[in-house]
Parts: C-alpha cells; structure tokens; sequence
C-alpha cells in the first residue's frame, strides 16, 4: 500500500515516522525542513496535495484545525483532485468532528472512503509507538487503514462507523482531563492548608475511588521535582473551547464552565508562551500554598 | 485485647462485619442487629466502654460520635486510662483534636480513622482507612484496622485522617460528576457509552469514575452505597474548611452545590448512582437510550 502523509508538525511528524520502511511513503509540508528530513530518511516528497494523492492509496492528514483540513482536500490543487476511487483518507487532526462528516460524505460522492482517527496522549507516547489512536467511521475504510494506524501506535479504537466520533471522544477526554486536573490540584492545595503532606495525599488519593491521571501521574511528578506535562497553555484552553462546542445549547456544563475560566485566568495572567506545567504554581499563587515545601521532603 | 463497635449505617456494618468475621467484638447503637459474625450485643454504651479497651466509633457524623462519647450516657466516664478510641465518622479536624485532648485527661488516646470507600460489596478494593493520630496507638490498632481494610495509610497527627478523608471524599466526587457531564456530552453527540468508556480509561481522561461508573451508565448499573445526603454533608464540610483555611476550591465546592442540588431532588435516601437521573434531567437524556 502506497501511503501518504499531510502534516509534520510536532504531532503528525512524529506519527509519519513510525511509517518510514515500512510503506511506500509521501509526504508534504509546508515547512520544507520538515519534509527534508524524511526525505532523508527514504521518504518521497510531493509538490502539492493533489500530487502526493496520485501516489497514495490511503492518505494522513495531521494538520491545525478542520479549516486546514478542507483546503487541504478540496482547495485548489487539493486531494480530492488526485484521489483516485477506491482510495481512503485518515483525519488524524484534532478537528470539529461536524465538519469532518460533511468532508467524509464529499469524498464518498467522489468514491474516496474518509474515517477521523485523531490521538491522545503526550508527544512521547507517539514517539513510543504508544499514543492511543482514536478511530470512528465506515468499517470497511477503518480495516483499510487499520494496518498503517497499527503502524503508528499499537493502542488503536475503532469507536464505530459514525465519522467524527473519534474527535468527539478525544474532546470529551480534554474536557475530563482539565476538569481532574484542576479540581485535584486545588484539593490538595487545601490539604497541604490543613497540614497534610503531598506524599500522604498521594498514596490515599491513590488508594481510593480519588484516583485519577492527575493523580497517578502530575502529583508524583511534583513530589520528586520532575516535569509531567509537555503542551502549551494556550492549546489547553484551545482545545477546551472547542470541546465545550460539543455541549453548547445541549448539556449544561458547570464543571467545564468552570474549568475553563480558570484555565483562562491562568492563560490571561501567565502569557500566551505560558505552558500547561506552569498550572502547578498558578493554583499553588491562588491558594497561597506550595505544594512541597522548599527544603523538605513531599 | 477486647474491642467494641458502636455504630450505625452501611459503612459502620461493613466495617465491624470484617472485624467481627475475624474475632469476636462487641457492637452497641442502631447497627447491632445487622453486624455479621461474632458480634456480642453490649447492653449500653457504658457498659460497652467498661469492657473494650479498644473502642470505634461510627455512628453517621462526628456529632452522634460526640454525643456518644460526651453526653448524657455517654462512654467518657467508663473508658478507661489506656483505652484507644478510634472514630471512623466523617469529621472537622479542628472537632476532633478538641475531643481527642477531652479524652486524653482521662488518659484515653483519640484516633481519626474514618474509612474512604463508596460501596461495601467493593470492599478492601478501592477503599483505604485515613489515620490521624499519635504514631504507637496507631502501631496498636493496625492489626484490626487491616482486618477492616488492608490499606491504612498514617497521615499524621490527631486530626489528619478526618482531614484526609475529605481531600479524598472531594477529589472522588469531583471524579464522579466529571464522568456525569462527560457522557452526557458523549450521548448527546452520539457517542457509545461503551466506546467513551474504553477510550478515557486507558487515555488521559481517566478516573475512577470512567473504570467504575462510565461502563454501567447505560444499564443503570449500582456503583455506590454512599447517599447523596451524606455526600453533601461531606462537601459542605470541604468548603467550611476551604473558608477556614483560605483555600479557593472552586470546582470542588461546585460539585459541592451540585450534589446538595441533587440530594434535595431526589431524597435522603438515594445513593451517588441518582446522579446519573440527576444528569439527565438536566440534559434531557437517557443513558440507556441514547437517541
């Protein structure tokens, strides 16, 4: 199977090279340093999207929004200009998961089979071969892709036949993840107030239906002074607006509401360079608290 | 060693059943008749005082503890010098040291040891005793709180177990009602509950509520014996001690307000499990028939 690849950002660039000797591979960027790079590692490069999908039987894109991806197919010079029938494309963008089904049922008028199969998980997951991949579309075009998305990472769900269901889980999972985030975090600010140590809170939290990522993986982290989180604020509150549209006029949604304005009061005081790490010593400022205290032991 | 159990309610129950099945103890209060195994009946709580010289306490609220303790009829004159009480109520940390310093002119060591568990048939799993309280006492009890519950983490002085038990009672419950407004979210946009579930859990969304709750929404599966009024009275507690402590626990007192919402709408008696009806009403869903 010729593969194709649309995206080598920081996420989509280290998906694709998962893929390098292992398929026919093309891929295209506007960053030409990018593309380079794979070119280097055996990869074939293409002129433009119609090109790369003369060459592709099953196309991957990774790009900034659901925006890019339409120009991308069906802009000018666009996939769907060299997508021969038969032939299927992957959305693995963090995309709008409405938007992804109206360019799925395009493709189909064209022949083209489309399911969205966006990740989760840090970017050393996905150099790993561990990130989990999260699929959803039309059975028979996820068999086609489900090969080359093994390829990539061994966690891959196909979380059925309906395109887009696999963005809107992988929101609902941002929408989870920042709300224990946040509500842990200012919890056990308030115990460190009432003179419980981090460690202790910890091994409890941890021991009981309190347990959660936040607490099997950020708090350890902050007791032994090591880094958990690698992501930019700015994308957090991003992504966050962007699940919240899931719920809009449909599910009253106090907790994300809330989650939300702090992550905006974090964004608005700490920067836009600001990173999701610095939330630790934010909720630390809004509580007057640290949770380890300098010089002693968590 | 000749242990006592005063108590009432499901936890209560659940925890002198373990102890019970394992040794003979003593129970008094409203739970005497539902405790499994070698439980002898003590004719009152002096009585019951005057023969253990290890007593628990669990009878609902720190305040029935207080009272059982310090009021009319209460243990305090029959326990004697030595004795070891440990209160597994939910309670104020500030509460407890006053009472643990009353009972240490007696010569009575007061121990916080409530215990952190949302279902008794989950029993030791998810579940852990939260000890406050001088290190040698609790050296002395450990043996019959691991009967109780295999996990005893010691957080510190008198006072830090009843200070625990709320961080974790927080945390869990801000858990649960993430899980809720998640999948409804998920319903609402024509996600299976299955797949949501199967996906969060091993993905960074994951808490004990998408492993224990999220795969039996739909079917209405039980997952808690904790009522919805006792959860309440606990998240009211976390934001009286969030005031005194100056702590800002935003979400937290929020699902404070929610669950207090859903304890006046659906009675004393239901469990954290209404939550989901609860959810459902304000989305205008049905977890077991998503449209």
């Amino acid at each position: 199977m010729r593969v194709g690849y649309v995206g080598l950002g920081a996420m989509g660039g280290s998906l694709a090279r998962h893929l390098v000797g292992k398929y026919s591979l093309t891929v295209l960027d506007l960053h030409r340093p990018a593309v380079a790079a794979f070119e280097q590692l055996g990869a074939g490069s293409a002129a433009s999207p119609a090109d790369l999908a003369r060459r592709s039987d099953l196309v991957l894109l990774c790009l900034p929004r659901s925006s890019d991806v339409e120009r991308v197919i069906f802009g000018p010079g666009g996939l769907a200009e060299g997508l021969a029938p038969g032939a299927a494309v992957v959305d693995q963008t963090s995309g709008i998961p409405e938007q992804t089904r109206d360019f799925a049922r395009r493709l189909a008028e064209c022949g083209v089979g489309m399911i969205d199969a966006p990740v989760s998980g840090a970017m050393a997951t996905a150099a790993a071969g561990t990130i989990s991949i999260i699929a959803s579309g039309p059975l028979s075009t996820f068999r086609t892709a489900e090969p080359v998305l093994r390829a990539i990472s061994a966690n891959v769900f196909h979380c059925g036949e309906r395109v887009g269901n696999g963005q809107t889980i992988k929101s609902i999972n941002n929408l989870m993840n920042v709300g224990c985030r946040l509500s842990t975090l200012e919890t056990v600010a308030m115990g460190r107030k009432l003179g419980l140590s981090l460690a202790s809170m910890i091994e409890a939290l941890n021991a009981t239906t309190a347990r959660n990522y936040t607490t099997q993986g950020m708090l350890p982290a902050i007791a032994a002074g090591r880094q958990s989180t690698k992501f930019a604020l700015a994308l957090q509150v991003k992504d966050m607006h962007q699940a919240m549209t899931l719920g809009e006029g449909k599910v009253p949604m106090p907790i994300a509401t809330a989650s939300r304005g702090l992550l905006q009061i974090a964004l608005n005081m700490l920067g836009q360079d600001a990173q999701l790490e610095q939330i630790i010593g934010f909720v630390e400022s809004m509580a007057a608290t640290r949770f380890v205290d300098r010089g002693a032991p968590a | 060693m000749d242990v006592g159990y005063v108590g009432s309610g499901w936890l209560a129950t659940a925890a002198a059943s373990r102890l019970a099945g394992a040794r003979e103890i003593f129970v008094c209060g409203p739970f005497a008749a539902t405790v499994q195994g070698s439980a002898a009946r003590a004719d009152s709580l002096t009585g019951l005082a005057r023969r253990c010289n290890v007593v628990f306490v669990d009878l609902g609220s720190q305040e029935a503890a207080r009272n059982a303790l310090f009021g009319p009829d209460g243990m305090e004159s029959s326990l004697a010098a030595g004795t070891i009480v440990v209160d597994q109520s939910v309670g104020d940390p500030d509460e407890t040291r006053a009472m643990a310093a009353r009972l240490a002119e007696r010569g009575v060591v007061l121990l916080d040891a409530p215990i952190h568990c949302e279902r008794a048939a989950e029993m030791p799993e998810a579940t852990a005793i939260l000890c406050g309280g001088p290190q040698d006492a609790v050296d002395a009890v450990r043996p019959l709180l691991e009967i109780i519950c295999p996990r005893v983490v010691h957080c510190g002085d008198t006072g830090s177990g009843h200070a625990m038990r709320i961080v974790t009672g927080a945390v869990a419950a801000c858990n649960r009602l993430v899980t809720y407004e998640c999948a409804a979210i998920g319903v609402t946009n024509g996600v299976a509950l299955q797949d949501l579930a199967t996906v969060i859990t091993q993905s960074s969304g994951y808490n004990s509520a998408t492993a224990r709750v999220l795969p039996v929404l739909g079917e209405g599966g039980c997952t808690a014996d904790v009522e919805l009024a006792a959860a309440a009275h606990e998240l009211a507690l976390a934001a009286r001690l969030a005031r005194r402590t100056g702590a800002p626990m935003v979400i937290a007192n929020l699902v404070g307000c929610l669950v207090e919402s859903a304890a006046a709408a659906h009675g004393k008696s239901a469990t954290l499990d209404s939550l989901a009806r609860f959810h459902e009403q304000g989305a205008g869903i049905d977890f077991a028939r998503p449209s």
